[in-house]
């Protein structure tokens, strides 16, 4: 059965992180009991969340993304078919709960910028770059030329302007394409590509995820040209005050309006499928009772995993990250960097998703663990790499210029498909499990060891969008060669 | 070389590349793994929409020859889990025409996208215990529908059902009789006698 199957492979991915904080609290950084307690019912939480959430993706949403692309297509009208992907891809965007959030946080912190032109602008930006995604793989554009000219122009532009708003665009891009919004995605790409012929039609299946990323930091830039620049650089965590209560307490309080913001994300997704399944999509019954259970799932599983992560990952990571920065030794924290780095990608829930598609995709010629662990590799070594930073406070220009160059001329030299799904990786693994847990570390040990927070924030989550990208079309490069061998020593196949 | 049979072995998804290893030293030359999905499992789960796992159907082409050996690999394997293991089947490729002993035929079924499940219950009430669904596309034909120079082709869905040869005429007409596949172009349904069938996991043999 598939929900046992899922909680099996969830179980797996958050253990390693369990384990890791254990050990840590036995040896260098022991946690308050409360802050150890809730860390664990969380992280069970969180493993029933996920498992819950994946089942009622794979049930709902992935068909759903997947018929709707394919039903757009079939109708040949383009400005519909990009009309609509912009509205949905607005809609979708606007009921994402982290990016409320953000949008709170900006207004407190800019006092120029209110909180519904930041939401705005930022929809907008996604269902723009979905369309031109959705438009790419209809006029059959290069995937290389567009993802050069709009991570070029986004590098070009954010040097432009003051780093505040730099901060902000990479912050609410990692927002903006959260749990739900990610899925939806990938499968609205996959759906639109499938009702090709062509031999191109399996490498154009994915990448539309990662080139919706760089819309809302493009939109945000250009606020930024239009707004003038804040003075202070925000802090992108929700505020955490880690008074010792009872567990019981923190989740009566956290449960409600958790419900609410899942519900709130939810609502407007379920009311567009409604709407689309009287206009365009008819499915037959059984399909409709399947899309119905597997949102309930979602639902259930999403508010379990918020519950989970809200509760376990950001006191335990606020408080393991100042324990280790005030350290003498504290460049241990490169080394636990990498390991948290490596193990919390893996628990991503829209990486799953990803990971996932790409197996049915390829005909199960790219396997999870494979792609998994090519992302861990590549976001250990970011968060490795902003740990040092924190320590040595360098511009963080030094890192990403290299990187977002080497990323852009590997594209040159990985297959299409790799390169398209190392893109989407990009936007994929800034989700709720880093910014939870690694970006609350790595701000707690930036304030203990005397860093600036904010920019080592900001650095943090630039740094995890552009390490798959580099990572995955570098194993892209090393699974081509070895298929070309392969070809050489067996000729034969059935 | 002339392959004669065809064995079909549908098993938990991850375990079709270990199967497929197996039949190779059994002197196959080598196979074809589709990724289906696979639907049976209790009422509970199924109206719970939980019933749902990930399969692989593994496709072995054989010669007369072979077919002993391979079968056997394939029937043996340490691999299987005891409930629900899998099956594996064996249809002739050509040749002579059966003879009346087989007791099995599989079900064909290629519908619009979208329609698998509801064949799936329409099948089931009629007496079938389950089946495997795999994404497919229709070849698309000349005179098809053009978009920007793209081919537009159907998306399908192939449901296989293996079925005892005295309850497929029922498990036909329940899913001819469905309402939402009334309308001319739906999809086809076609029936192959099945050699030999064998369920995988524990030592049932049939």
């Amino acid at each position: 059965m598939n929900l046992l199957q899922k909680l099996k492979e969830t179980t797996l991915a958050i253990v390693p992180v369990m384990l890791i904080v254990l050990i840590l609290h036995l040896t260098v950084t022991p946690l308050p009991a409360y802050i150890l307690v809730s860390f664990f019912a969380g992280s069970l939480l969180v493993i029933l969340g996920l498992g819950f959430f994946l089942t009622g993706v794979d049930l709902a949403i992935v068909p759903a993304g997947s018929m709707l692309g394919s039903a757009l297509t079939r109708t040949r009208k383009l400005p519909l078919i990009l009309l609509v992907i912009l509205i949905v891809g607005f809609i979708i965007t606007i009921a994402e709960p982290n990016l409320r959030v953000q949008g709170d946080l900006v207004q407190t912190v800019t006092g120029t910028i209110k909180s519904s032109s930041l939401i705005f602008s930022v929809a907008l930006g996604i269902g723009l770059a979905l369309s031109l995604a959705i438009a790419r793989i209809l006029f059959q554009i290069p995937y290389r030329i567009i993802v050069i000219l709009s991570y070029g122009s986004a590098l070009l532009l954010a040097s432009r302007v003051s780093a505040v708003f730099v901060a902000l665009a990479f912050d609410s891009s990692g927002a903006a394409t959260g749990p739900l919004t990610v899925p939806f995605f990938i499968a609205l790409g996959i759906g639109v590509a499938s009702v090709r012929s062509d031999r191109t039609a399996e490498d154009d299946s994915f990448g539309s995820t990662g080139i919706a990323a760089i819309g809302p930091i493009l939109a945000v830039i250009v606020l930024g040209f239009f707004r003038g620049d804040g003075n202070t650089l925000p802090l992108p965590v929700i505020a955490v005050a880690a008074v010792p209560q009872t567990l019981f307490a923190v989740y009566r309080a956290k449960i409600l309006p958790i419900l609410a913001e899942v519900a709130l994300a939810l609502g407007p997704l379920s009311l567009l499928l409604l709407v689309f399944q009287m206009t365009l999509l008819k499915l037959p019954p059984a399909q409709i009772r399947r899309i119905a259970m597997g949102m309930g799932y979602t639902f259930i599983g999403l508010s379990l995993f918020f519950l989970g992560a809200y509760t376990a990952f950001i006191p335990a990571g606020t408080e393991i990250g100042k324990g280790l920065g005030a350290l003498s030794f504290n460049w241990i924290l490169i080394p636990v960097g990498c390991l948290l780095g490596a193990v919390i990608v893996c628990a991503e829930p829209a990486i799953w998703v990803l990971t996932e598609q790409v197996e049915e995709v390829s005909g199960g010629n790219i396997r999870k663990p494979l792609l998994l662990a090519a992302l861990a590799i590549g976001v250990s070594g970011a968060v490795g790499l902003s740990m040092w930073r924190v320590l040595a406070q360098f511009s963080i220009w030094y890192l990403l210029i290299p990187l977002f160059t080497l990323a852009l001329s590997l594209s040159f030299f990985s297959p299409k498909l790799f390169t398209a799904i190392a893109f989407d990786s990009g936007g994929v693994a800034t989700g709720p499990m880093s910014s939870t847990f690694i970006l609350t570390l790595t701000i707690g040990a930036s304030l203990s060891s005397g860093g600036n927070p904010a920019t080592d924030a900001f650095g943090l989550i630039a740094m995890i969008a552009i390490a798959p990208p580099v990572s995955i079309q570098l194993l892209g490069f090393l699974f081509h060669r070895k298929e070309l061998y392969m070809r050489k020593e067996a000729k034969i196949g059935i | 070389m002339e392959y004669s049979h065809q064995i079909f072995t549908i098993v938990n998804h991850g375990l079709g590349e270990k199967v497929a290893a197996l039949t190779r030293s059994a002197g196959a030359r080598g196979g074809t793994i589709l990724v289906g999905r696979g639907s049976g499992g209790s009422f509970l789960m199924r109206a719970l929409s939980l019933s749902d796992t990930e399969k692989d159907v593994l496709l072995t082409l054989v010669t007369n020859d072979q077919l002993e050996a391979v079968f056997n690999a394939i029937r043996d394997a340490p691999l299987y889990p005891k409930k629900n293991g899998g099956i594996s089947f064996i249809i002739r490729t050509g040749g002579k025409a059966m003879e009346g002993e087989c007791e099995h035929e599989l079900i064909t079924i290629i519908v619009n996208r979208g329609f698998a499940d509801d064949v799936m219950d329409a099948a089931r009430k009629a007496g079938s215990r389950g089946g495997t669904i795999v994404h497919a596309r229709g070849t698309g034909k000349p005179n098809d529908e053009k978009f920007f120079g793209i081919t537009i082709v159907p998306e399908k869905e192939e449901v296989m059902i293996l079925a005892e040869r005295e309850k497929s005429r029922a498990i036909r007409d329940a899913i001819t009789a469905l309402p939402c596949l009334a309308s001319p172009g739906m999809g086809i349904m076609f029936t192959t006698p099945v050699d030999r069938f064998v369920q995988l996991g524990g030592s049932r043999q049939h």
